[in-house]
């Protein structure tokens, strides 16, 4: 009885359907009312479905055949009425990024009456042969794997757990990474996974104890390094995205003594599990040739949440100084989180949406790709604004009852961050295309907290790398007061003093830094570095050798020592040192040059001249080098090579003069 | 607030009068009928309807275990249902080892169970007391309210509507309906 009602009740909806679908293909008429797993629905699965959903997959069960669709068919209806799945948060328009999985109305809708309809296999005529998917790497073996030290342990109940670990790289040189690859491991435990690049091993130098067991957190702050050398490319990954390939031009850097932090959000299954995650790195020869920035726009001083408030808004903007590619877009907030809005104002006036979420759910958050970068001109005004409910009535508040909430990194704080990866456009001329976006970006930091530390040191750095060493000083006493046992601000601001010209203040400074932290390397390097200056070089060999305990293989600390060890006769050991720079960093132009001069003096003509190539391939406008060129032309007989490296010594020195 | 909770008690137990009678059997995995009532007179019996594949199923088995360890010393039998025809007794064997269910295991292999409790989702909870004329489903629904449907996950749970629901039948009173929707996997029945 119950089954010729529904029988009557569907063949009534289908018909009306039927007039409004003009679908192509699969097109459906009143005569052919049903709807079937091998015509219909496969292929929507297949498309939209089983990259997650298949055996060993990182979604919870398989949808590869008719018996798994049948068996989850009244879930699969659930889910996609309620655009619960495919997993996909913007609403903007269809195509505005790239792997944009959200399926159309009219799907939807053929889900829904093959359910309805009782869930008809069909003719297997109509079947289309199912995608093939691996279990193992998805781009073959990779050069480089990087493992957790231990498996992490994640109980069988409780709440979500936010872990971040530390995988050292074995790097002997730097490395480009044209792709990447994370495997979790146990996939269904893991939500998603985002790769940090610390390139001074900072998390794990200030978590000495207890690095290798994960440290707590959804967000982790990392030291940059030395080097201007801001974050590049987003690292992640999410269910359905298992290798992530950067475009030809834009691979990543990866150094000797750099840390890959793993920051994983993991979710209890119901039964104890363990979770090892493996990292996959494929390296090209190519280097980039030119490098994105990841901007952010933020309001976390300004997230102070009352208890119950169901709409607390915060708004930040950034003026681009220069032309810019957008490449990539990541919005992040916490469990609060409600609606969120990206937008380009152009110096024109006219907005442009870069992306909307009317819901936000933590569970799926994803960085998106745009389909084509979006191109941003210099005076345009990127804008964000964010919502929180901090209501009762969030499901998610992890507070129950609702209390306060400011920022912060665990999962119980919030965040208020709009990340864009940008492509500088145009010539790189004079110096670094992300310099100005860099500054513009601190400058407007240090306009919403005039004493923000991360603002004020990054514009210092600024301001020594275009040798504004005065206004360096400034700026980094500024951190240094708010933060006097800070060893690498103390640091950073030696260094600056030291450029000003007053080498025995610096001295001071570094030797503060190294009785505050012993294990900050820079400190040490610098000191030898004045201490080389002075030509103190028992002072600069000692120092140096504290970097290299400290750090293996560090390439500038090993080509110094041979400094120091030519600066005091010891030609064979200089020598060594030099090959263990050129082992570590093949382009270090100091062992290069050196090694050079040393094989010049011992009558390895041939090879000086091989060594001193690669130097001018480093840089191409070093007058020693030229003269150098020169002097072994002149010993090989070939004069009119050793004229041509004359003449561009004695041009470089007159443009040197002029200036 | 209390008059209508009564009328609302009234109406569940006149309901159950009417429709009361003897407790159908669970099949064990080798096929075999058992009494779900157990050997002992119990004063209640909890069925969990659950699915190894479902993911909401499997992340809310701790909170079944806790509430049978709180309960099954206290006259209360507990039975996990794996209702699915998609089930096989090796798939079924494996999952109650990896998740440390103990034995009270059973399959639904004509759906009289699920029918007889009304049951349409994993996980979902069914609590059975017994009245003067037989065995009534006094609770059936979700087992605590973390999950509000899918993608709306609280933390943690803040009631433990299950727990609730057996406490109540211990102290003689009526157990509150759920008061929210069930959430998690339809139950599929042989084809």
């Amino acid at each position: 009885m119950m089954g010729v009602l529904r029988m009557l009740f569907i063949g009534g909806v289908v018909g009306a359907v039927a007039l409004a679908w003009d679908g192509g293909e699969s097109i459906v008429t009143a005569g052919e009312a049903t709807i079937t797993y091998n015509r219909h629905i496969a292929p929507i699965l297949y498309q939209h479905c089983t990259s997650c959903h298949h055996e060993g997959g990182s979604g919870p069960f398989s949808l590869m055949t008719y018996s798994n669709a049948r068996r989850w068919g009244t879930t699969v209806e659930r889910v996609t009425q309620a655009r619960y799945m495919p997993p996909w948060l913007p609403s903007g328009p269809h195509g505005q990024f790239a792997e944009d999985r959200r399926l159309s109305t009219e799907e939807i809708d053929l889900i829904k009456r093959w359910v309805d309809e009782g869930m008809a296999e069909g003719d297997s005529r109509d079947a289309k042969a199912p995608p093939k998917y691996t279990s193992d790497w998805q781009l073959g073996q990779p050069d480089l794997i990087v493992e957790m030290d231990a498996a992490m342990s994640v109980p069988a109940a409780g709440t979500d757990l936010f872990s971040n670990f530390i995988l050292p790289v074995p790097l002997t040189q730097s490395r480009w990474v044209r792709a990447m690859e994370i495997k979790p491991g146990t996939p269904q435990v893991v939500h998603h996974a985002n790769l940090a690049i610390d390139r001074s091993a900072s998390l794990r130098r200030t978590h000495p104890a207890d690095w290798k067991a994960g440290i707590p957190g959804m967000d982790v702050m990392v030291d940059a390094g030395e080097t201007f050398d801001p974050d590049s490319h987003f690292l992640y990954w999410k269910p359905d995205s298992s290798a992530l390939v950067e475009r030809a031009d834009l691979p990543w850097r990866l150094d000797p003594g750099n840390d890959l932090i793993l920051n994983m959000h993991l979710k209890p299954t119901g039964k104890p599990e363990t979770v090892r995650a493996r990292v996959g790195l494929y390296f090209t020869q190519t280097a980039a040739k030119q490098s994105p920035i990841l901007l952010q726009l933020e309001d976390d001083a300004g997230l102070d949440i009352p208890a119950g408030d169901k709409d607390f808004a915060v708004e930040d903007q950034l003026a681009l100084p220069a032309d810019v590619d957008l490449l990539a877009i990541y919005p992040h907030a916490h469990y609060l989180g409600k609606r969120m809005e990206g937008w380009a104002e152009g110096p024109d006036g006219q907005r442009r949406d870069l992306i909307v979420i009317e819901s936000w759910d933590i569970d799926r958050q994803a960085i998106y790709r745009y389909a084509t970068p979006m191109v941003l001109v210099a005076g345009t005004t990127i804008h964000m604004r964010y919502t929180y409910d901090n209501s009762a009535g969030n499901p998610h508040n992890p507070n129950s009852p609702p209390i306060r909430v400011k920022a912060g990194n665990r999962s119980a704080d919030e965040m208020s961050h709009l990340w864009l990866q940008v492509l500088p456009r145009g010539q790189s001329g004079g110096g670094d295309l992300r310099a100005p976006l860099l500054r513009a970006w601190m400058e407007h930091r240090l306009t919403k907290d005039s004493r923000d530390p991360i603002a004020l040191f990054n514009v210092a750095s600024l301001d020594m790398g275009q040798g504004q060493f005065q206004q360096a000083v400034a700026l980094y006493r500024k951190v240094v007061e708010a933060a006097p046992n800070d060893a690498r601000t103390m640091t950073a601001l030696a260094s600056a003093i030291n450029q000003t010209g007053d080498p025995d203040e610096a001295t001071a400074l570094l030797r503060k830094a190294i009785q505050i932290d012993g294990s900050y390397s820079d400190a040490h390097f610098d000191l030898a570095a004045i201490e080389l200056q002075r030509q103190d070089y028992a002072g600069a060999e000692k120092e140096l050798r504290a970097v290299l305990a400290l750090q293996p293989g560090d390439a500038a600390a090993h080509a110094s020592l041979g400094g120091v060890m030519l600066a005091t006769n010891r030609v064979a050991e200089a020598r060594a040192e030099f090959e263990l720079a050129l082992a570590a960093d093949a382009k270090d132009f100091a062992a290069l040059f050196n090694v050079a001069m040393i094989e010049l003096d011992a009558g390895q003509a041939d090879r000086a001249l091989e060594h001193l190539k690669a130097a001018e391939a480093v840089d191409r406008d070093d007058v020693d080098v030229h003269r150098a060129l020169a002097d072994i032309y002149t010993r090989t007989g070939a004069a009119e090579d050793a004229r041509r490296e004359q003449d561009a010594a004695r041009s470089m020195e007159k443009k040197k003069e002029k200036p | 607030m209390v008059v209508v909770r009564r009328l609302a008690t009234l109406f569940l137990l006149s309901f159950g009068i009417a429709f009361s009678q003897a407790l159908p059997s669970g099949t064990d995995l080798t096929g075999h009928s058992v009494p779900l009532a157990g050997s002992r007179a119990s004063h209640a019996v909890v069925v969990f309807f659950l699915a190894s594949d479902c993911p909401i199923s499997n992340r809310t088995l701790p909170e079944m275990k806790r509430v049978q360890a709180e309960f099954s010393e206290r006259g209360v039998a507990f039975w996990f249902v794996y209702p699915n025809s998609t089930e096989t007794g090796r798939g079924i064997r494996d999952h109650a080892a990896a998740f440390r269910m103990g034995d009270k295991l059973l399959t639904d292999p004509h759906g009289r169970l699920a029918h007889f409790t009304g049951a349409k989702w994993t996980p979902e909870a069914v609590v059975l007391a017994q009245g003067k004329a037989g065995w009534n489903t006094v609770y059936r629904g979700r087992i605590d309210d973390r999950y509000l449907g899918i993608g709306k996950e609280r933390p943690e749970a803040t009631r433990h509507n299950l727990e609730e629901a057996v406490t109540a039948v211990l102290d003689g009173r009526a157990p509150n309906p759920p008061g929210g929707p069930t959430v998690g996997c339809g139950i599929v029945g042989a084809p």
